[in-house]
């Protein structure tokens, strides 16, 4: 390594000076050195362009439109034609695959944690009645995300403003009463096309304040 | 009497001569490429940013003494390609008001706690995030995304692209886009007008008024889980809809159509044509009442 190789700004401090993060001082040495370094300032625009190209990228990419319409019209119970002569064989057999599922879901998928900043008792934690497998399998689609989300902020949550936390918790105490409300409703009708729509869209807001929640704590 | 009015007198003439906090003044100019990426966040109270047909950006305002405003511009060549500043207040209360004045095609991105946010003029990039305040947004950003927990956000003009999203602050669009996202917890949404390529507009409790146009050939998605839902549409408009409240109900004032029983006998539902049929309005409630308006 020649000397010249020596004296490169390294990435760490080109960043910083992206960042905006380096004293006065510091950044017009920095500068002078770019000045009169080729791949220094290859290296420079180059970080640039991936820290541009990075906050262009949307927050969300969100499925073609069609995608849910026609995942819900191939699973929607009303439009389930059995063809085969051995139907009830079939029956017998989606039953006990059913009911194979719903165990594995139950012992190895953790529920999603409901009020996630503070011990505290749900409605949805407290729910006496056996969500359908619809339900269940919704559960488990978000079960990962909230808990990791949750995790985050429950160990986090000493550096946010308390007034900050208070209005946090207060949109997920709403959030999971419509979750309970819609899941309860499942439980009694699993077939309704509409409610699997709503309660994951309901999941879908509580990631989404989770994740914004996270996003207000420093450094993040 | 005499005595208490020579009191309230002194009192105020104290209160009246008790020096404010303060304040230093900020101005930072430079000159910078048309689509110039500026970052500010920290703890400003209020920032006014300002898209300007100019290639260079300023930064004005006042801030306390004990702040900190820090940062820079990226100085690589003539023009800046970007700026990244942010403000420390010594007690962390947002204090600092701020004028942003960009080329109208900048990108920004600005964040604070509780803060009013005034933007005009900006053609390029918006992200702006908050958590009480306010955010005010007049003219049409290519992309705007609006965070806020339960800051009001309100914008004038048709965005290209929006993203605006609340926990309980409420939301209101004036104007249209080709792609729009608006979400609430708890809080109101209101489309007073523009056309829409596509609108998806959620909300869980909080009401939802939608008087906007849709394309021929677009979509509006809106649903609700105890928020009441508006949907006011001229007669004509060329479009399928598709309605339905599991356990509300649904007046349809656009068409002679009444709604009909949902499942099981709970809720309404009710699908029709008009105009020959094109765009989708598709709109689905748990427990709210919708009410279809003819426009």
């Amino acid at each position: 390594m020649t000397n010249r190789e020596q004296q490169h700004m390294d990435l760490d401090r080109l960043g910083d000076l992206l960042d905006g993060r380096l004293a006065i001082a510091e950044r017009r040495v920095v500068e002078l050195h770019l000045a009169t370094c080729d791949a220094c300032m290859a290296r420079r625009d180059h970080l640039e362009a991936l820290v541009g190209a990075a906050h262009a990228l949307p927050d969300e990419i969100e499925p073609p439109p069609r995608l849910w319409d026609d995942a819900r019209d191939r699973i929607s119970p009303r439009q389930i034609t059995l063809r085969a002569r051995h139907w009830s064989l079939l029956a017998a057999a989606a039953l006990i695959l059913i009911a194979l599922s719903s165990i594995v879901t139950v012992f190895l998928t953790p529920r999603p944690t409901v009020v996630v900043l503070e011990p505290r008792t749900s409605p949805a934690t407290n729910a006496s009645f056996t969500p359908p497998p619809v339900a269940r399998s919704i559960d488990a689609d978000y079960a990962g995300a909230i808990h990791e989300l949750s995790e985050t902020l429950a160990e986090r949550r000493a550096q946010l403003d308390p007034a900050t936390i208070a209005k946090v918790e207060a949109s997920l105490r709403v959030i999971d009463v419509a979750i309970d409300e819609a899941r309860r409703a499942l439980a009694a009708d699993p077939a309704d096309p509409t409610l699997p729509d709503l309660l994951a869209g309901h999941y879908e807001r509580k990631v989404e304040l989770l994740r914004r929640a996270n996003a207000l704590l420093p450094s993040t | 009497m005499a005595r208490f009015q020579l009191t309230c007198l002194a009192l105020v003439s104290t209160l009246a001569s008790r020096p404010l906090p303060a304040q230093r003044a900020v101005e930072i100019r430079r000159a910078v490429t048309s689509t110039a990426s500026i970052r500010i966040s920290g703890a400003f109270a209020e920032l006014r940013i300002h898209g300007w047909k100019k290639d260079s950006a300023v930064i004005t305002g006042s801030i306390p003494n004990d702040a900190r405003f820090d940062g820079g511009f990226i100085t690589s060549t003539t023009l800046s390609t970007g700026a990244k500043y942010y403000l420390e207040t010594a007690t962390g209360v947002p204090s600092g008001k701020l004028d942003l004045y960009v080329p109208a095609g900048a990108r920004i991105w600005a964040k604070s706690g509780s803060a009013t946010i005034d933007v005009e003029g900006v053609t390029g990039g918006l992200d702006l995030n908050i958590i009480g305040g306010s955010v005010h947004v007049a003219g049409s950003p290519h992309e705007l995304t609006i965070e806020s927990m339960d800051g009001a956000v309100t914008v004038d003009g048709s965005p290209s692209w929006a993203r605006l999203k609340t926990a309980s602050g409420d939301i209101a669009l004036t104007g249209g886009s080709d792609d729009a996202g608006l979400t609430t917890v708890s809080g109101t949404i209101h489309v007073t007008s523009g056309r829409f390529e596509r609108a998806r507009i959620e909300s869980v409790t909080g009401a939802v008024d939608f008087a906007g146009d849709v394309e021929r050939g677009g979509s509006i998605d809106i649903d609700t889980h105890s928020g009441a839902i508006d949907l006011r549409m001229p007669r004509s408009v060329p479009a399928d809809f598709d309605i339905a409240s599991v356990a509300g109900t649904i007046e349809n004032g656009i068409t002679k159509r009444p709604a009909v029983p949902g499942r099981e006998g709970r809720g309404q539902e009710i699908g029709f044509t008009t105009g020959g049929g094109g765009a989708r309005i598709y709109v689905r409630s748990f427990k709210a009442n919708i009410r279809l308006l003819p426009r």
